[in-house]
């Protein structure tokens, strides 16, 4: 599969902040990514880095083969309404949907007016005193009905309640299927969108800390639940990522574990289930809690 | 899982020249014709309606001659809005426009050219109107307003060019300005402004010093009215390039 993005060894430093340090990743071209991270992570900078709208302090960044930064070529492919989007002062949010088209060659009129009725937008309200969940429903209209080749959506359901939020998920499986496109989603609401996303990145504290797909990070790791002794026993020697007890049966999240291990775990009894990708993206980015500390003293 | 062959993905879309890429972001400035054309028309009207009261009333008082002699200077807010205009189009039609794919450059050109065609629409309409108050003598009551009579008796293409030039100016300083808190934000505009003050110190200081006043006095006297707004034209030129220079290394923020 080809690649739209590549980037290699990109910093980005703000005064006395490495918000983006030496990442190097590819995009795969027709794919949805989630770009997954908490809060201060870098998400936002690198995709703003991605879109040209931030210079980088060192590094490579190719978007369709060149650089991003004041490339009209590269741009016009490119849709980034973010998170904290300013619009132009007295603008209603007719004036950004009759703008958009002139912006975007693939803008669909029909299906940004379809989404305007399923978000109940109304038309005739300037952007400034729209609700939060009311402005990201705009920026969700115009990254989907752009049908941008590379559309970038920042945090795009702030404000909005689970069903419009669905709508969202929705929309955008049912449009990508039809117009596939490279898109990335940044969230944190990660179980939400686990089932969407092809390709996941995970940043923390500006480095890119996985980059697979949805499918083989959710292998990377297994919860073995079973009868206390013989979790206990299992888990001996074993990365833990997590563990819970109640009364007298035990679950532990086991990061690496091989197919042999597994059907080992099976004989002996014990159940094994699939993690979820927020669970292991906690493990992996949160701070250590007493259990994870315990657990390191065992593996030591 | 989902697997595509590339030749399902929507293809990359064909670049377009770089006028219509202007003519794209021109278009995005008017897209809210309300702000930029309507209500400064509005108030426009809306102040001229209120001065016209005021010399009927003056004039119906009895005292006719007194109309001749009142200006307030009531269109000059066309060229104040206009410059607030320009600083609204840095502040928050940039970081948008960025959103939707546009570069710098791009976004900097339109603007630019979207105020040369405020300028030049607005200058035309106060130069007829300008001409209109003159031709019916001021209304029909000496009145001036569109062409205030200290300037002089400087005819359409006067008035035109006087209105124009100002325009001009008023929009390249708003631009370059709020390039300075795009670029820097807050504590650009601190020490934008804290140079300002030591820069009009400094100069009025090296005139009296230089004892150069009177040759000041005879540059503004020798270039007349419209040398004078020929050389802002040199002015705003040169405010348009520091507001082109500061926008290209500017990046959208929250």
């Amino acid at each position: 599969m080809s690649t739209t993005v590549e980037v290699s060894h990109l910093t980005k430093r703000f005064r006395g902040v490495t918000a983006v340090d030496d990442v190097s990743f590819t995009l795969q071209e027709g794919a949805i990514h989630g770009l997954l991270g908490r809060n201060g992570a870098g998400k936002t900078t690198l995709m703003q880095l991605l879109t040209g709208q931030e210079f980088a302090t060192s590094g490579e960044i190719s978007v369709l083969g060149s650089s991003p930064v004041e490339n009209a070529a590269v741009l016009r492919n490119v849709c980034f309404i973010k998170e904290s989007q300013k619009y132009p002062e007295d603008f209603k949010v007719k004036h950004v949907l009759k703008s958009a088209p002139w912006f975007f060659a693939n803008w669909s009129q029909d299906f940004a007016d379809s989404l305007v009725k399923d978000f109940d937008l109304p038309l005739d309200r300037k952007v400034k005193k729209l609700s939060r969940g009311q402005l990201s429903a705009v920026g969700v209209i115009v990254g989907l009905a752009s049908r941008a080749p590379l559309t970038f959506f920042d945090e795009p359901y702030l404000g909005l309640d689970a069903v419009a939020r669905h709508t969202f998920y929705d929309r955008l499986l049912a449009d990508y299927a039809e117009h596939p496109r490279t898109v990335v989603l940044s969230t944190h609401l990660i179980d939400e969108v686990s089932n969407l996303l092809e390709r996941v990145l995970v940043i923390d504290r500006g480095r890119i800390l996985m980059d697979d797909t949805a499918d083989a990070l959710r292998a990377t790791a297994v919860t073995v639940v079973g009868q206390h002794a013989g979790v206990e026993e299992f888990a001996r020697n074993r990365e833990v990522l997590a563990r819970e007890s109640i009364g007298g049966i035990a679950s532990v999240t086991i990061a690496g574990l091989t197919d042999t291990e597994r059907s080992q775990a099976t004989a002996a009894g014990l159940e094994l289930s699939p993690v979820s990708l927020q669970q292991l993206i906690v493990r992996r980015t949160g701070p250590m809690d007493a259990t994870t500390e315990h657990t390191k003293e065992n593996v030591a | 899982m989902r697997t595509l062959d590339t030749a399902d993905v929507t293809t990359t879309v064909t670049p377009t020249s770089l006028p219509r890429r202007v003519r794209a972001m021109v278009r995005l400035h008017l897209a809210n014709p309300m702000t930029p054309i309507y209500m400064p028309l509005m108030i426009l009207s809306f102040i001229f309606v209120a001065n016209y009261a005021i010399w009927q009333l003056v004039a119906s008082a009895g005292n006719g001659d007194a109309v001749g002699n009142m200006n307030n200077g009531g269109v000059g807010f066309v060229v104040i809005y206009m410059m607030v205009i320009a600083v609204q189009t840095m502040n928050s039609t940039f970081p948008f426009a960025m959103g939707y794919g546009v570069t710098r450059r791009d976004f900097y050109l339109g603007s630019a050219a979207f105020f040369v065609l405020l300028a030049v629409g607005y200058a035309a309409l106060l130069a007829v109107l300008g001409v209109v108050e003159r031709a019916t003598d001021g209304w029909g009551m000496g009145a001036q307003f569109f062409a205030p009579l200290f300037v002089g008796d400087i005819g359409g293409h006067g008035w035109f060019y006087l209105h124009l030039t100002l325009l001009l100016f008023f929009f390249f300083l708003g631009a370059s300005t709020a390039g300075v808190y795009v670029r820097w934000r807050a504590n650009g505009m601190y020490v934008f402004f804290g140079s300002l003050v030591v820069a009009v110190i400094a100069t009025i200081w090296l005139i009296i010093q230089t004892d150069s006043g009177d040759a000041i006095v005879d540059f503004v006297t020798d270039a007349g009215l419209f040398g004078m707004l020929t050389w802002s034209l040199v002015v705003s030129a040169a405010l348009s390039l520091v507001g082109y220079r500061l926008i290209r290394r500017a990046t959208p923020r929250a």
